[in-house]
């Protein structure tokens, strides 16, 4: 049963390339509306090595690291049908389950799960039209502005992303101060942000 | 709501990395709950994430990755079950209180026994099991109150639910939140007419300034 499945046709890819936004939410949306596991697997060939390396750069081993990305991926089947474009991307979406998982994971000694504190920060409003990202050109336009950062505000935008670094770790660890981090932070995301609101 | 005060770009960045300490998360969170502005600045920050994570991530999986995915995932489909809904009585005043925080306290606020810290301030420290991260709590000052001027050691950042105060940076009514720099002090005033409930995250004890207010650090703690 599980081999069938596995071996049932993949969907097709469009000609923009394998990971552009438009054909993972296509595969998404396959996910949410058909509970299609073909699609489920393509995403899983495309997101699975990325959230595997994301864990192990907090410390998980390979086993660990495989199993965190399975639990990343049973809940992307889980809320499939909670993806809308307000989200972002399909990557920032899978990326921040992703997250949450793995601060969950260190976290796992203490009282409070992270998911329970970010997954109800939805307002009650409605997000305004000028205030959402195009998702469609979004994961594009970032990973091409991350690129051209000067050298200390990328290292700072790595340390606080894929090491999950506190402000005052970063600060410590780098032995500059604090105000130095900050700033260096603000002027990663003042860059990024303009280069995202050049899309709308 | 209107809310003029929002969060410092750089406490974007770290809670969108899942980088901050869980009490000052919480209160950025309940923020995001009122201010669809500074979520979409959160948007922005995660699709940062996401670009990181696709550059500089990938490992190749084990051969058996897959098949254990689609194990688990027969297992989920067998027994696919909806998450049960958040089911708290909403009454008028609850709603002030966004559901994390909500969640978090366990009582509703009218039941909260609130510490009197002071002349016409109270406290209710909520427990997040994660002490060595820094504090949360909630604050109720008495209308009018003027508190005593101070800095503060770490981070520390203030969201008001209710009520409103004014310092040297403005007035803050509820959802303003105050995401104050390191060492700058302050002299809240609660503003007449009714008191002010703030939620309140601190990375590391504040100092007082004066000699007088000093005396009370320890007893009230923040």
């Amino acid at each position: 049963m599980l081999e069938v499945s596995l071996r049932m046709t993949r969907p097709s890819r469009p000609e923009t390339g394998p990971a552009s936004n438009q054909h993972l939410a296509h595969l998404l949306g396959l996910v949410a509306e058909n509970r299609d596991k073909s699609a489920f697997a393509a995403l899983f060939e495309h997101f699975g090595p990325r959230i595997k390396g994301f864990m192990m750069r907090k410390g998980a081993d390979s086993e660990l690291a495989e199993d965190l990305a399975q639990d990343t991926m049973i809940t992307v089947w889980r809320k499939a049908h909670m993806y809308t474009l307000d989200k972002g991307s399909v990557s920032t979406w899978i990326f921040t389950i992703a997250r949450n998982r793995r601060i969950d994971w260190a976290r796992r000694l203490k009282g409070v799960q992270f998911s329970d504190i970010t997954e109800l920060e939805q307002p009650s409003d409605d997000v305004g039209a000028d205030e959402v990202v195009l998702a469609s050109q979004e994961s594009e336009t970032v990973k091409a502005a991350v690129e051209k950062l000067p050298a200390d505000q990328k290292q700072v935008i790595s340390m606080a992303f894929m090491e999950d670094m506190t402000q005052q770790e970063i600060s410590q660890n780098l032995g500059v101060p604090l105000g130095t981090v900050k700033s260096r932070m603000r002027l990663a995301y003042q860059k990024l942000s303009k280069s995202l609101e050049a899309l709308q | 709501m209107n809310i003029h005060h929002h969060l410092d770009d750089a406490t974007i960045v770290a809670y969108a990395a899942g980088a901050l300490p869980a009490p000052i998360a919480m209160v950025v969170s309940a923020h995001l709950s009122f201010c669809p502005h500074c979520l979409a600045r959160v948007r922005k920050a995660e699709a940062i994430g996401s670009a990181v994570m696709e550059d500089e991530a990938p490992v190749s999986l084990s051969a058996g990755c897959m098949n254990n995915l689609f194990e688990r995932l027969e297992a989920e489909t067998r027994s696919e079950v909806t998450a049960p809904a958040l089911t708290l009585s909403e009454t008028q005043e609850e709603s002030i209180l966004p559901p994390q925080v909500r969640k978090a306290l366990g009582v509703p606020l009218s039941e909260i026994k609130w510490k009197r810290i002071a002349k016409g301030v109270g406290m209710k420290m909520i427990d997040l099991g994660a002490e060595d991260e820094g504090k949360l709590y909630l604050m109720k000052i008495e209308a009018g109150r003027v508190l005593p001027e101070h800095g503060h050691g770490g981070s520390e950042v203030t969201l008001v639910l209710s009520g409103s105060y004014t310092d040297k940076f403005g007035q803050f009514g509820p959802g303003d939140i105050a995401d104050l720099d390191d060492h700058e002090d302050h002299q809240p005033i609660v503003d007449k007419g009714a008191d002010c409930i703030c939620l309140v995250a601190s990375e590391t004890p504040a100092k007082f300034k004066d000699f007088l207010p000093r005396l009370f650090q320890p007893v009230i703690g923040i």
